[in-house]
């Protein structure tokens, strides 16, 4: 099976001398493509810095990060940017939208900041939004949506340049069970039926049982990594077809 | 992000805080409008100088007098009343003089000799007095100060009809302005071309009345230096020369005034010369010591304007600079969030650049257009006819050419751009994970 991401010896240390804080130590760890990833722990364990570092969010203190067998430190800043834009979608607990900006335009970002054309990176937009079933409120402001339905808006930036993986920072954290579980279904139909690779941080062991592995981690240590399920064949073909799907489209922009 | 979506993006989030935008942009529109107003009206000013200059003669001629106790030399061109271009009515037993020391023959010599001067433009000018002149359409009397057209380089600008001819064999005048030709009884300017002025000499001895019939071939446009001089051509000049040193023994007979001659400007200057003057006790008024006068006044007013421009624009700068760095901390969130999904730190950069840019643009725009259309406004006020220029139709005071408007605009964009640099550094340095944690 492909590693997507590995990540080998990491460490993380914040600050410096007397005020340092060592937030990861030694993290070994490989998401194999088409995985639903569960990455537990409590408050404060390093479950973020984690998935910062995994995401080339942020850089590690010690160790390496390798994206498809290759070494992402040596890589420049420039090409980090261009590896997060074309293979990584990010949902956060907090949304983070422009709140001034239309629906739209808040999912079409990533694809204007990859030099899409006005027409296609619309097209697409309104693809993504069809996905997450809110193509009505499409000219409407950001911040004049509910809580579960900015979610769905982020899920929709974050699938509009067909990711690779999708990074998810406790996705539900910040709505009630009801439209949480809204939100989890769309997020495990995109990596059954699309193939998607998940990294899913949470405290909720609710939303971790969904997932086929859970990492859990303490004061920035794994202290388990199991492999719930093995249904990863079938998502791994998926995951075939779906990636030869999206180069076929990624050439067609070019 | 293409450079079209960074502009735009630029221009919408501008579009966020309209209130801090507008009084950005009003203090840029003001720093903006004065410098534009001031370059336009000194292009204006330069402009009518110039003219003004031409009329004289131009670079590189001078006038030259004798050097005596009481006069100044200035006082020989007549400055000031004649902006009216008004004729004075004549009334029995005015005179008219000129008071002025005579120049030598050997001085004059002298003058062909110094180096710089060009030998055969000397002109040993023969200046002639009129008692009168008097209209045969409606037979008013006017005083004239009359004066000549000493070289062929000079250049009137006329209302109507052309330049006066010295080597024709009739007698020629061009009138000093647009009022001489109505007051002399004419609809206006035009009608006056070809009619007949009489030139009248009052013989001082016989008390006879000495008339010499002239054509008037043209009509002045109103200037500094020749307005409210009648200009009269050299048969003309002669005639009356002779008439006005009839009385005179043989030896004052030839004196001379004044004269006039070209220097080869490229390589002396007018300060050259007129020190090689002085030592043969002449005194040289070249067009700088008229216009410098003229121009001086001007560059104070100017030189206020764009001093209180700058400062204005000093303000707009610090007014970019704080309007840039609180959009930078309130926007820290989608900064990092669009390093997060992929965009450079030189977009980031550019994008709050561009910004200023937008700001210096818009301002800049607006103090132009608004300066424009007032500018437009006092030209055509001036000229109206009870308006404080309406003799010099052909002087606008704000003059708008690409050339002085453009070169504002782009400078004030550059400002914009360099008082971006700071808080758009600052933008492209954020960490996206310190950006995206911010609440
Ligand atoms: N920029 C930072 N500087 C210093 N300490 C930090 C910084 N970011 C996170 N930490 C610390 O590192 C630890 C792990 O943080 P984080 O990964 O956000 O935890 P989690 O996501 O598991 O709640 C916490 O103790 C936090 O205080
Ligand atoms: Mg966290």
């Amino acid at each position: 099976m492909n590693k997507v991401i590995e990540a080998k010896n990491l460490t993380k240390i914040y600050g410096k001398k007397a005020a340092a804080f060592t937030a990861l130590k030694n993290i070994n760890l490989s998401i194999y493509e088409g995985e639903s990833v569960a990455i537990v722990g409590k408050s404060g364990s390093g479950k973020s810095t984690l998935m910062h570092i995994l995401a080339l969010l942020d850089r590690p203190t010690k160790g390496e990060i390798l994206i498809d067998g290759k070494n992402a430190s040596k890589l420049k800043n420039k090409e980090l940017n261009k590896l997060r834009n074309e293979r990584f979608g990010f949902v956060f607990q907090q949304f983070f939208m422009n709140a001034n900006d239309t629906v739209l335009e808040n999912v079409l970002l990533p694809l204007k900041i990859a030099k899409l054309g006005r027409k296609k990176r619309k097209k697409e937009a309104l693809e993504a939004l069809k996905i997450v079933d809110l193509e009505s409120k499409v000219k409407n402001k950001a911040t004049d949506l509910s809580g579960g339905q900015k979610q769905r808006v982020c899920i929709a930036r974050a699938i509009v340049n067909q990711p690779q993986v999708i990074f998810a920072d406790e996705p539900t954290g910040n709505l009630d069970s009801a439209t949480g579980d809204k939100i989890t279904d769309l997020l495990f139909d995109l990596n059954k039926k699309h193939g998607v690779t998940l990294i899913i941080v949470t405290h909720d062991e609710d939303l971790a049982k969904l997932c086929n592995r859970v990492v859990r981690i303490s004061d920035g240590k794994i202290i388990s990594d199991q492999t719930v399920r093995k249904d990863l064949k079938k998502a791994a073909s998926k995951k075939r077809e779906t990636e030869a799907a999206r180069v076929k489209k990624a050439n067609e922009r070019k | 992000m293409k450079l079209l979506d960074i502009i735009t993006t630029a221009n919408h989030n501008l579009m966020r805080n309209k209130t801090r935008t507008i009084l950005t942009i009003l203090a840029i529109f003001i720093g903006s409008f004065c410098i534009v107003t001031t370059s336009a009206s000194q292009a204006g000013i330069n402009k009518f100088l110039d003219d003004q200059t031409s009329a004289f003669g131009g670079e590189g001629l001078i006038q030259m007098y004798a050097k005596s106790d009481d006069n100044n030399g200035v006082s020989a061109i007549s400055m000031g009343s004649s902006f009216t271009g008004k004729p004075t009515k004549y009334t029995d037993g005015d005179k008219n003089e000129m008071g002025l020391k005579a120049i030598t023959p050997e001085q004059i010599e002298k003058v062909k000799e110094m180096p710089g001067i060009l030998k055969d433009t000397v002109l040993d000018g023969k200046f002639s007095t009129v008692t009168y002149v008097e209209s045969t359409k409606n037979g008013e009397k006017f005083t004239a100060s009359l004066n000549l057209m000493t070289n062929k380089s000079v250049h009137f600008e006329l209302l109507a009809g052309r330049m006066i001819d010295n080597d024709s064999s009739e007698n020629e005048l061009m009138l000093p302005s647009k009022e001489w030709a109505t007051d002399l009884g004419y609809a206006d300017e035009n009608e006056a071309i070809g009619k007949t002025l009489n030139f009248v000499w009052s013989d001082p001895v016989t008390k006879e009345l000495i008339t010499f019939p002239a054509k008037i071939v043209g009509v002045q446009a109103p200037s500094v230096i020749s307005g409210g001089n009648v200009i009269i051509n050299t048969p003309l000049n002669l005639k009356l020369y002779e008439e006005n040193t009839k009385y005179l023994p043989s030896t004052e007979k030839d004196k001379v005034y004044t004269i006039a001659a070209e220097y080869d400007y490229n390589k002396y200057s007018a300060d050259d010369i007129k020190s090689e003057l002085d030592k043969i006790g002449l005194y040289g008024v070249d067009i700088n010591d008229i216009m410098g006068q003229v121009r001086s006044f001007f560059d104070i007013i100017i030189t206020i304007f764009t001093v209180f421009g700058y400062i204005a624009l000093l303000a707009a700068v610090i007014g970019i600079v704080n309007t840039l760095y609180m959009s930078v901390q309130e926007r820290t969130r989608e900064i990092g969030l669009m390093k997060a999904l992929g965009m450079g730190r030189s977009k980031i950069f550019m994008s709050f650049a561009v910004e200023a840019i937008m700001l210096g643009f818009w301002g800049s725009m607006l103090g132009t257009v608004v300066s424009i259309l007032i500018g437009n406004l006092v030209n055509s006020s001036a000229h109206a006819s009870d308006g404080f220029m309406q003799n010099f139709p052909t002087f606008n005071l704000v003059e708008y050419t690409p050339a002085t408007v453009i070169p504002v605009i782009v400078t004030i964009m550059i400002i914009a751009f360099i008082a971006s640099i700071l808080p758009a550094r600052k933008a492209s340095k954020k960490d996206p994970i310190n950006s995206l944690r911010y609440e």
